[in-house]
Parts: structure tokens; C-alpha cells; sequence
């Protein structure tokens, strides 16, 4: 038999340390629903892109300075000219270097960035970009039924048409997919994405 | 049977219940089997005990923390965890800098090209994702296969990646072996070359270009073109066309036909598994021999004799066991009936030749009612029958292989044409089947091997094919230089000086020609994954180093102007090469089967010298029927799927009848010694077989390889030829592979035979999962409905969305090839898990051939029924995960959600039909089991996860999600439809058994057959009396098995025991 005071011992630390956990959580919670309101428990559910973004959007230097801004924004290039697999696969899909040097063999030679791209066309070395989003690997997401059935890309991946450096701009976690997958009808079972 | 629950009065006088094997003993005799065993244990009532050694303890890594050491590490991963959180790493996208026209990140690339495996010639299609060959599939265009592949083809993904494929050349110096470049292989073998005229080429068949061109090098070298050796194991291509030389005048195979046959004749053969196109006759066959209740007349009658019990066997509606060699014999005694008759078709000189063969040969038959009991009265019935209805005979495999094999074809011959089968069903005069080796090859090669200076071997192993007795290593002993070239290492390998990396079929170009006018392309899926060169352009590389150059850039280029010529004859002459060629290369094949005309006679004569069978107990080595004659060995996938008459894989066995077991004194996993006069001495685990002759003891070929380098197959089983001691065919002169005296002794030890079928492995009542119907039976029902939906019950209603997805099984057709099998484990990146884990139970197939024997053990009835999750509207599994993994999706499948599986492995208890698979461990991914090969689609499970089949939801989503958008929904799971959905399983199928598709459509084939009469749940009772089994009321449904009669049983009387005399007889 526990004596008496370690009972009463035990029950002080398992209490404090739940009050504890709880208010951390709370604060946690609150922090969260700042940046995305409406976000439920899903957003605890484990993951790769669960660390850090909610606190600062995810935003890795890349290789080349590369402006979406300028590119789909001001000169309004579609965004499935580069993606183009996102329609018909399940990656979007990033433009292989000749895509870019159809333009910059003669456009903006001059610029630092376009010489290290030239250079790494003329070498037959592919960019290595940092992949901004990421998803777990046990859901399975693909593109296609997504840009076929309307969704636009800006929905997931934000205003990109604004963004200097592309950052994450949506948690990716299946409460945020839940979201939308509830008020568009979509499906919402398990073997939708997990299989 | 007594009741084994005794109710007893307790000292406290409380009523407890004893159970007569102890408390914890599973309550198996409770349980009902019906008729149908699955184990000869069940029979006889001895313990199907495993041999225990101790291998069977301690598997696999175990992990001893007491509770200390698990705070500390729980605390510590606790922190490093949060620590974790802070950044995560970086991940890098590398995109293409160019990419290539055909490849887009994620979607598949598709390449017609034509199957190497064996020389049948289907046409496959690669699925490549990223470069990489991941799939491959029939290609349903393609008349040799209309879209089916057998295990062989499916299994070729994983031998491109084999990680035991030679990297660079090997070049023996002295006592030395360097890896060599090739530049230097070719200076040093182009000067050998240089010096000598006496080079010959030894090669596996081939209907195409190849052999050609190893002509034309021989001719340009100065050795002469017969100076090519061809060679396939499976001395049916050779038999077949020399017994059609001798008779009409070209070496050619019959192509099989059976539209509107009514009568198939097998003696001794395995046609639809080891015959000379069995993906092609088993798509015939499937058709001709399947129940359609739109043509229920229409079912053609299989007759088989047969020694051994082989699968093709197993879909006999009247099977007869003959003696193990006497299947010319009973062909003699058939020919003799059929010469008598006065409805013989046969011309002149055929029937004369016959009568010649008959009077020469009548000796042979006074033992006819010997070798098969009641065998005159069975035959002449069968030759009447023969006469009067559209009937082909089919004769020899593996188990036939003996001096007689060519003697039993030329028999064949003259029986077909008596019963008028040639032209009609087994065509000569139009399409006819070329043969892909020189019958006289290996005769030739014998007599002229020591005279030769060089010898190229390419993707041939005779060291291993060839009995040691035959003396192929003696024969090339004086040869100064022998150059292997294989796509993978093998025996024949080690006797050479150049060990020469050839490409694999998928990184090959190449053509068959598998009838005349048919032509089927072989294009390169993939980049050479070693560095590999293909045999064909190093022989050019050798000729230009000696100064020879033949006028070819490369064998692509030599393929080119041969179909050059090709598209200068054909209708679209017109169009420019290129253009041709591009679309040869999409198609994958040109012509049609029946373009050419032959000519043939069917009005022949022949002589035949056949030699008297000898009695006693006889050997056996058929053809494995995944593994053939051993080139499917060092292949996890094909070892694994297992024998399906015998469900044993990773191992060697010793097929007997029980009887003659008995009487041998030995058990089950009792380990004999073979032997054989003259022969060596090998040791072997017994396992009984029902339905075998009592002479028969089958060890069948394709294992027991000793070759280190070969991480997979070293060491696996034993190889039955050396017991061979040097007979061979009385006409080809191929070294005799079955059929020789043997004896057996004991050695006192048991082994472990690893196989699949465990007698409890389902609950429930036997005669609920496997039912069987009459023809006429059958033939009755057509009109009869049932809905197997209506269980009453209060469970919720079933699906009714746009899809409900249901499979219907056709047991009369499953023929046990294991493709689907094959086919599951690489569309699903399933695990083979080796022979040890097999033994405790733990194999992870996703689909399964269960195999139920009924009737008596000397010819009992076999069903081979593939068994995979029924996805039940009511499943038990659902009810009892207690972390909702395993939940019922909206469109009728049952899902199993990884991520949130913790292991509890309580579904797997659940499961009535024992389908769920748990992952004891996480499989490593690298050796030889290639992450290259595993299906980027679905998520590789680890360990603690409890998986099943899902469907093929990956083809599922896919197909739908390309119709987003357009508004129209998946009409049949079938090609050619709207979605073209197929599971991997149904795609692979050559005999169509299984189908699948949308249950809500009442157009669907599976929306028909649920509604069939001769549909049936499984483990679902009978509706039609008001009866629902367990009521898991699963979204498969089978078809019943359509055979000749069916045992008649009376149900368990009040005692248990079995009053019918036709039951399974008890022995012992």
C-alpha cells in the first residue's frame, strides 16, 4: 500500500502539470487561431509542415531569386505554362530549365541570376529548389481532381501571384483540407487520401 | 463425431465446461469442414505437425528495456522530438533541365514491347514512372495475350533491378576474374576472334530476327550458320515441331484454336501453365471451358489423364490417373479406337501409317488395363465421343518428358487428324505457329562442340537446364573460349572465360515472329540499368575489331532494315519508313495471327519406334510453374507465391500419393533420398499429394540452384536432374527430365516444407466458401434470379452513391497460374517476406490461391479459389478496431487507414476469411527487394500495420479522377469503356476469372453476376432457403464451379460420421 503522502504527492504533480499542459495549449491554440481561424484539433495531428509555419510562414531561400511576383503577377504568365503537369498528374510539377531559357536565352541576360541559370543550362545541371510545400507521406494529394474540379491554385497556395519568395500560405493539415473538402462536398472518407 | 464440450459438476457444484484438448485449445473439431480438405491430415486424423527446430524460435530482432532504461529513452525521444519541431529539414525538387517529350513528372509513360521471358511472345505494355519501369501489363490489343501476362511476365520488374546483375564484364586471366571495360573485352576476344574460323553460338529460343543475325555474324566470321545452337528447356517446342517435320514438312507448332470445340483430350498435359503458349491457350481455353449463361450449351468437356495432378488437371471434368510414362500408351490405345472406327477422318496414307503403327506397337497395349483401370472401356467411350463431336487433342509436359516425348506428339498428330482436328481447331495450312528452336540443335551441338574454337552462350543456361549426366560441361571442356552473355548471372556463367553483362529484355530491342506474317516489336523501356551491352551489339562491335564489320551502326539499326524489308511488302508501303516504324513502335505489333498460308498437308504418314514404359516407382521433374525450368528462381516474387496445387513456396518437395507414402513408411516432412540408377543421390521432404498414381513421386524442376552470386535462389530447394542419368528422346536426342526408376530410403530426418495452406486458416464451413454445381445444375439455373443483397438484418444500408464496387470470381475458370498473385504484390509494394516467416504464417499476399481437394484421395475433385478481402457491407474487422483504422468508405470498400493503425492485430481475429496481414516488421526496401520497383502511388507500410487488399484504390482515383469534370461516370471496369478501370489482379488474369466494377450499374458484368443464380457469397449460406451464413454479406461474390458430377453427401447425421460411401475415405 502507497502511504498517504505520496498519494496526495502524486495527485499534486499529475494536476499542476495538466494545468500546465493545458494553458501552454491554450496560448498554443490562440496563436493558431490567429493566423488561421477556425483551425480544430486536426491541426495536432502529425506531420511534416505541423513544426514552426504557424508560427512564421514557411519561407526557404531558393537557388535563384525567382519572383512570382513579377512573373505571374505583372506580366501575367499563366501558372499552368510552368506547372503543367498539374492538370493532368499528381504533381504540379516543377519547369524544367529549358522552360525558363525559352525566355531568358535573350531576356535579362544581363542579371546575376539569369548568368547562373545559363550556366547551369549550359552544364546540363538542374536547379535544386527547396520544396516549400510539403505533405506527409501517408496522404496521398494529387493535383488533378483538384484543378479539373475548379479549385483554383491560389486557394491552397495563396496570393503567389503577389509573393516576391514563395512561402507557405496554408498549413496543409487535414483539419484545413477537412474545411474545404466539407464545404464544397468533396469527399471526406479515409481512403479519400489515405491508402 | 462426439460432443467435445462435457458439462461436469465442480466441487463447488457449479457446472463448468471441460474441452477435451485443454482450455486453451482452439475448438477446431467444432467447427463444420464440410467435405473439402485442404490437408491430408484432415483426412486421416495425424497431427499436421511441423518438425520444431530452432529456427522457429527466435525470429527477428527482439528489443529487451526494462522499465528504467524506457523512461530514459522516452524521455529523451520526448525532447528530441520538440527539439525536432523547431526547423524542419529542408527538401529539394530537382527538375529536369530538359525534359523529355514523353515523360511528365508523376503520370506514366506507356511502351509497347514484346515479353522475353519465354519464347510464346506476348505483347506487354511498361508502365515507366520517372525513367523507371514500375508495371507490367498485358497488352489487350495484342492477339498472343490479349492483355494477360503469367507470373513469369508480371515478376520481370523485379529481375531488371535485380541487384545481383552484373555491373561491368568479368574476364578470367590465368586463375584470375577481373572486371574488365569493354573496350578491352573487345580487343582481347577481338583478337581470339581473329585467329579462328570455328565459332559457334549457343542460344535460347527466339520466332524473330535474332537468330538470323547470329547467322549472318557466323557467316561473316567464316564459321557457318549451322553452327547456331538453339535450346529451351521446355522440350515441347522442339517435340512438337519435329513430330509436325516429320510428319508435314516444316518444323512448326499448331496454333490452338478451340472456338466451338466441344471435346479437349489432355494426356499428360499442363497446357495451360508449362505448354508452348500458355497465356494464349489459357485465354482459349478460359473461353471455351468457362459456363456462360448466354451460351450454357456451349461448355466444351476437359478429359485429362494424367499421372502427376497438375493445375491444367485440376480443371478436368473427367480426370483419369494413369501410370507415370504410359501416356503413349493410352494416345496408342486411343489412335487404335479411333483407326476402327468407321467415322474416321483421316486420308489414305494417314490411316495406313497408323494402322503401320498400331501392328508395329500392339504389344504395348495388353498392359493398357494396367496402367489405367477400366482403361479400354474408358477409352473406346472417349474415342466415340471424339468422333462424333468438334474435339482436339493435346498431349505432353513436363511429367512427359521421357524417351517417348516426340514419339507421344507424332501420336498426337495422327490422332488429330483422324478426329479431324487440324485446320479446325489446331491450325497448320493458315497462322501456324512457328517453333523458336532447331529440333536437332542439341543433337548437333554434342557431336560438333569439341571441334569448335569459340563459343558465344547468350540468355541460355544449359549448365543448370541440362541434366549434369547429359555432359554439357564435358562437351565444352576443350573449347578455348566460351563468352557468356546473360542478363543475369547463372551456372552456365562459371565455365566461361568472358562473363559479359547482356541487357535485359526491357532495356532491349528485338522482334518475335511467333507465327508467320505476325510480327511483335521489342523497344527499351528503360536506359541500361548496369553496364550492360546487348548481346547482339557486341557481337557487332566484335566483327569490326576483327576487321569484319557487318554493315549494321547497331542491332537497332539491323532491326530497322529488317522491318525496312517488312514495310516495303506490306499495305502501308506508301508511308515513309519512319512514319511506319513510329507507329510499330506505339502498336507494338503488325500483322495479323492468320495472315500467312502454309500449305500444309494434313493427309500424312509417319514412323514411330516407341519404347515400352517400364512399371515401378518413377521420377518425375516437370517444368516448375512459376519458376519453369529455373530462370524465375532468383526472383523473390515467384518464389514466394508458392505452387498452387501444393501452396508450398521457398522450397523443394517430393509429391507422392498418400498411399504409396504409407506404405513407404513415411510422413509428411519426412526427408528421403532419392536415388536413381546411375544418377547421384538427392534429398528431398516428402509432402503427399492427392490424386497422384501410386507409382508417381513428382520433384519438380527450376530450383536448388548453388550459385553464391545469386542471393535469392542459392541454396533454395534441391534440383531433381542429378538424379538423371543419361537417357534421352528417342528422336530429338533432349537428355531425358522425367519419368526414370527410382527408390526412396529415410533418412530419419524431418525438414520444413514452407507452405501456405494451413488447415484452419478460415472459419466457418468449407462447403459455404467453395460451392460446386452440375452443368446441369448450371444449365437450370440460367433462368433462375437471386439477390444476394437482401440479409436481413439491422445493420445500415448499403451504399447507394454512384458506385458501389464490387468482384465476381469465376472459380470454373481460375486455372492456379499465380498471376494475380504476381500482379497484386507489384501494384501494392507488397513484401516478400522468405521462407521462415511462410513457416510461422506470416506471409504478406494480399490475394491468395486457396486450394480445397474433395472426393476420394486417389482422384479427388480440386478447387483453386483466389481469396482476398471481401470487403463486406458488414464487416466484423470494422466493429472491433478500437482506433476506427479499419472503416467502411462510401463507396463499399473496406478501407484500412495506415496512419492511424496502432496494431492491435484484433481485425485480423475478426476476419472470417483470414485475409488481413500484419507487418511483423519493417521490410527493407534495398536488397532484393528494389525501392526502384514500388509503386510511388501507394504508401509502404512499416512495421506494427496491420494492411489488406484496398481494390486497387490508387486505379480507382485515378480513373475517376479523369473523368472530373466531364460528367460521366465509370461505365464497366473494363478496357475499352468509359474509365477503364481494372484491378491489377483482373487485369493480369489469362483466364478472365475475375471481374470487376461498379454493383449499382445493372449493366455491369459484376452487376449481372450479382444477381446470377450461380453467384454465391462467401461464408453467406443460401439465400434461397432463407439462410445468410454469417452475414458479412461481402462485396466479391464467386460463381460457382461447373464440374461433370458432384460428390453426394449427406449432411452430418447426429454422430458426426460420414455414411456416404463416395466420402473421403479415412486411412490409417
Amino acid at each position: 500500500m502507497p502511504s498517504s503522502s505520496f498519494v496526495r504527492r502524486f495527485i499534486l504533480v499529475t494536476c499542476s502539470s495538466l494545468y500546465l499542459v493545458g494553458g501552454l495549449s491554450s496560448i498554443a491554440q490562440a496563436q493558431l487561431e490567429r493566423n488561421w481561424p477556425n483551425t480544430n484539433w486536426w491541426f495536432w495531428s502529425p506531420g511534416d509542415s505541423v513544426d514552426q509555419t504557424w508560427l512564421v510562414p514557411y519561407q526557404p531561400k531558393q537557388p535563384i531569386p525567382f519572383s512570382h511576383e513579377l512573373h505571374a503577377g505583372k506580366m501575367k504568365m499563366p501558372c499552368e505554362y510552368c506547372h503543367a503537369s498539374a492538370r493532368h498528374g499528381p504533381a504540379a510539377g516543377i519547369p524544367p530549365t529549358n522552360t525558363c531559357m525559352g525566355c531568358h536565352k535573350v531576356a535579362a541576360t544581363d542579371r546575376e541570376p539569369i548568368k547562373f541559370l545559363t550556366e547551369k543550362f549550359n552544364k546540363k545541371e538542374p536547379i535544386e529548389w527547396i520544396k516549400v510545400h510539403d505533405l506527409p507521406d501517408y496522404a496521398r494529394f494529387s493535383h488533378k481532381p483538384h484543378v479539373r474540379a475548379g479549385v483554383t491554385c491560389q486557394e491552397c497556395h495563396g496570393p503567389v501571384e503577389k509573393m516576391e519568395e514563395v512561402y507557405q500560405h496554408a498549413p496543409l493539415q487535414m483539419g484545413w483540407c477537412l474545411r474545404c473538402h466539407t464545404a464544397k462536398d468533396a469527399p471526406k472518407k479515409c481512403f479519400t487520401c489515405h491508402y | 463425431m462426439t460432443d467435445h464440450h462435457d458439462s461436469q459438476q465442480n466441487s463447488s457444484g457449479k457446472e463448468v465446461f471441460i474441452r477435451d484438448g485443454g482450455p486453451l485449445e482452439a475448438p477446431t473439431e467444432k467447427i463444420e469442414k464440410g467435405h473439402l480438405y485442404k490437408m491430408l491430415s484432415e483426412l486421416d486424423g495425424e497431427p499436421d505437425d511441423f518438425p520444431q527446430d530452432d529456427e522457429i524460435d527466435a525470429q527477428g530482432p527482439t528489443l529487451e528495456v526494462d522499465r528504467r532504461d524506457f523512461m530514459r529513452l522516452f524521455s529523451t525521444t520526448a525532447l528530441v522530438g520538440t527539439a525536432a519541431c523547431v526547423r524542419r529539414p529542408e527538401e529539394k525538387v530537382i527538375a529536369y533541365v530538359e525534359q523529355p517529350a514523353d515523360q511528365m513528372v508523376g503520370i506514366p509513360a506507356l511502351y509497347a514491347t514484346t515479353c522475353g521471358e519465354c519464347p510464346s511472345a506476348c505483347g506487354v505494355i511498361v508502365k515507366v514512372r520517372e525513367g523507371r519501369p514500375r508495371k507490367i501489363e498485358g497488352h489487350e490489343q495484342h492477339p498472343m495475350n490479349s492483355g494477360a501476362t503469367c507470373a513469369l511476365g508480371q515478376a520481370a520488374i523485379q529481375t531488371v533491378y535485380h541487384p545481383d546483375r552484373r555491373k561491368a564484364p568479368l574476364l578470367k586471366r590465368g586463375n584470375r576474374v577481373d572486371s574488365a571495360q569493354w573496350d578491352e573485352v573487345f580487343e582481347i576476344l577481338g583478337a581470339e576472334v581473329k585467329e579462328t574460323a570455328k565459332i559457334g553460338i549457343f542460344t535460347n529460343g527466339s520466332t524473330g530476327h535474332r537468330h538470323g543475325f547470329f547467322e549472318e555474324f557466323l557467316t561473316r566470321m567464316g564459321s557457318s550458320p549451322a553452327k547456331l545452337y538453339t535450346y529451351e528447356a521446355n522440350t515441347l517446342y522442339a517435340a512438337i515441331a519435329e513430330a509436325h517435320n516429320m510428319t508435314m514438312g516444316r518444323s512448326i507448332i499448331p496454333r490452338l484454336d478451340l472456338n466451338g470445340v466441344r471435346n479437349v483430350v489432355g494426356i499428360g498435359t499442363d497446357f495451360l501453365n508449362t505448354g508452348t503458349h500458355p497465356v494464349y491457350s489459357s485465354k482459349l481455353f478460359a473461353a471455351s471451358h468457362g459456363f456462360d449463361a448466354e451460351k450454357p450449351f456451349a461448355q466444351s468437356l476437359f478429359t485429362q489423364f494424367e499421372s502427376n495432378y497438375t493445375a491444367t488437371g485440376g480443371k478436368a471434368d473427367h480426370r483419369h490417373v494413369i501410370a507415370p510414362g504410359s501416356e503413349v500408351v493410352i494416345a496408342l490405345a486411343l489412335l487404335k479406337e479411333l483407326v476402327g472406327s468407321p467415322r474416321s477422318l483421316g486420308g489414305g496414307s494417314a490411316t495406313s501409317a497408323a494402322r503401320n503403327i498400331l501392328v508395329a506397337h500392339d504389344a504395348l497395349l495388353n498392359d493398357l488395363d494396367k496402367m489405367l483401370p477400366g482403361g479400354s472401356e474408358k477409352i473406346r467411350t472417349l474415342a466415340t465421343s471424339l468422333m462424333t463431336e468438334p474435339s482436339v487433342v493435346i498431349c505432353g509436359s513436363g511429367d512427359s518428358f521421357d524417351q517417348n516425348a516426340t514419339n507421344l506428339q507424332l501420336l498426337a498428330v495422327h490422332i488429330n487428324i483422324m478426329i479431324g482436328a487440324y485446320d479446325r481447331f489446331l491450325h497448320v495450312s493458315k497462322g501456324a505457329m512457328r517453333s523458336p528452336v532447331r529440333s536437332d540443335s542439341l543433337q548437333k551441338f554434342k557431336a560438333e562442340a569439341p571441334d569448335l574454337d569459340i563459343l558465344f552462350i547468350i540468355d541460355s543456361n544449359p549448365a543448370f537446364t541440362l541434366p549434369a549426366s547429359y555432359g554439357f560441361a564435358d562437351s565444352i571442356k576443350n573449347i578455348k573460349t566460351i563468352v557468356s552473355m546473360q542478363a543475369s548471372p547463372n551456372e552456365t556463367d562459371e565455365l566461361a572465360t568472358y562473363k559479359l553483362p547482356n541487357t535485359h529484355y526491357l532495356e532491349s530491342w528485338g522482334d518475335e515472329q511467333p507465327a508467320d506474317g505476325f510480327w511483335s516489336l521489342r523497344q527499351p523501356a528503360v536506359r541500361n540499368t548496369t553496364d550492360s551491352r546487348q548481346a547482339e551489339d557486341v557481337l557487332l562491335w566484335i566483327a569490326a575489331t576483327v576487321e569484319k564489320p557487318m554493315p549494321f551502326k547497331s542491332y537497332h539499326d539491323y532491326i530497322q532494315k529488317q522491318w525496312g524489308a517488312l514495310h516495303k511488302s506490306s499495305k502501308e508501303a506508301a508511308l515513309s519508313f519512319k512514319l511506319f516504324f513510329q507507329s510499330i513502335q506505339r502498336q507494338g505489333f503488325y500483322g495479323n495471327l492468320m495472315a500467312k498460308s502454309t500449305g500444309l498437308r494434313t493427309d500424312v504418314s509417319s514412323r514411330v519406334k516407341i519404347l515400352a514404359p517400364t512399371s515401378g516407382l518413377r521420377l518425375l521433374s516437370p517444368l516448375d510453374t512459376r519458376l519453369l525450368d529455373g530462370r524465375g528462381a532468383n526472383t523473390p516474387l515467384l518464389q514466394e507465391v508458392g505452387d498452387a496445387m501444393t501452396t508450398i513456396a521457398w522450397d523443394s518437395w517430393l509429391a507422392i500419393h498418400p498411399d504409396t507414402a504409407k506404405s513407404l513408411g513415411l510422413r509428411i516432412y519426412d526427408e528421403v533420398t532419392v536415388e536413381a540408377d546411375g544418377g547421384k543421390p538427392f534429398n528431398v521432404g516428402v509432402y503427399p499429394v492427392p490424386g497422384l498414381h501410386r507409382d508417381t513421386v513428382v520433384v519438380p524442376r527450376g530450383n536448388g540452384h548453388k550459385l553464391k552470386l545469386n542471393r535469392v535462389s542459392d541454396n533454395v530447394g534441391v534440383d531433381p536432374l542429378v538424379a538423371y542419368s543419361g537417357g534421352v528422346d528417342s528422336v530429338i536426342g533432349y537428355p531425358v527430365t522425367s519419368n526414370i526408376g527410382v527408390t526412396l530410403s529415410k533418412t530419419g530426418r524431418r525438414i520444413r516444407i514452407a507452405h501456405m495452406q494451413k488447415p484452419t486458416a478460415e472459419l466457418g464451413n468449407r462447403t459455404d466458401i467453395v460451392k460446386k454445381a452440375t452443368r446441369g445444375e448450371a444449365s437450370e439455373s440460367i433462368t433462375k434470379k437471386v439477390d444476394l443483397d437482401t440479409a436481413p438484418d439491422l445493420y445500415p444500408k448499403l451504399p447507394n452513391g454512384d458506385y458501389r464496387w464490387g468482384m465476381s470470381i469465376d472459380l470454373t475458370k481460375c486455372s492456379g497460374c499465380s498471376a494475380c498473385m504476381v500482379a497484386c504484390a507489384v501494384e501494392n509494394n507488397i513484401p516478400q517476406v522468405g521462407r521462415k516467416m511462410i513457416t510461422q504464417g506470416r506471409e504478406m499476399h494480399w490475394i491468395r490461391l486457396d486450394r480445397y481437394f474433395e472426393g476420394p484421395v486417389d482422384n479427388p475433385q480440386v478447387t483453386l479459389q483466389p481469396m482476398m478481402c471481401q470487403h463486406c457491407n458488414h464487416a466484423p474487422c470494422e466493429a472491433v478496431c478500437p482506433v476506427y483504422a479499419t472503416t467502411h468508405d462510401d463507396e463499399g470498400i473496406n478501407t484500412q487507414t495506415y496512419n492511424r493503425c496502432v496494431g492491435t492485430r484484433y481485425c485480423a481475429n475478426a476476419c472470417p476469411y483470414k485475409v488481413r496481414r500484419f507487418n511483423w516488421f519493417t521490410q527493407r526496401w534495398n536488397v532484393p527487394l528494389n525501392p526502384r520497383a514500388l509503386n510511388p502511388d501507394v504508401t509502404v507500410r512499416t512495421r506494427g500495420i496491420m494492411e489488406k487488399c484496398t481494390f486497387c484504390v490508387q486505379r480507382i482515383r485515378d480513373a475517376k479522377h479523369n473523368l472530373i469534370g466531364t460528367g460521366q461516370k465509370i461505365a464497366d471496369a473494363k478496357p475499352g469503356s468509359i474509365g477503364e478501370l481494372q484491378t491489377a489482379c483482373q487485369q493480369v488474369c489469362p483466364s478472365d476469372a475475375i471481374d470487376f466494377g461498379n454493383l449499382l450499374d445493372e449493366k455491369s458484368i459484376v452487376g449481372k453476376k450479382r444477381k446470377d443464380s450461380l453467384s454465391y457469397l462467401a461464408l453467406g449460406g443460401d439465400p434461397e432457403i432463407g439462410h445468410y451464413g454469417i452475414k458479412t454479406l461481402p462485396n466479391v461474390s464467386y460463381v460457382k464451379q461447373i464440374v461433370a458430377q458432384k460428390f453426394e453427401h449427406k449432411t452430418h447425421s447426429k454422430d458426426g460420421e460420414h455414411s456416404d460411401p463416395h466420402a473421403p475415405k479415412s486411412h490409417g
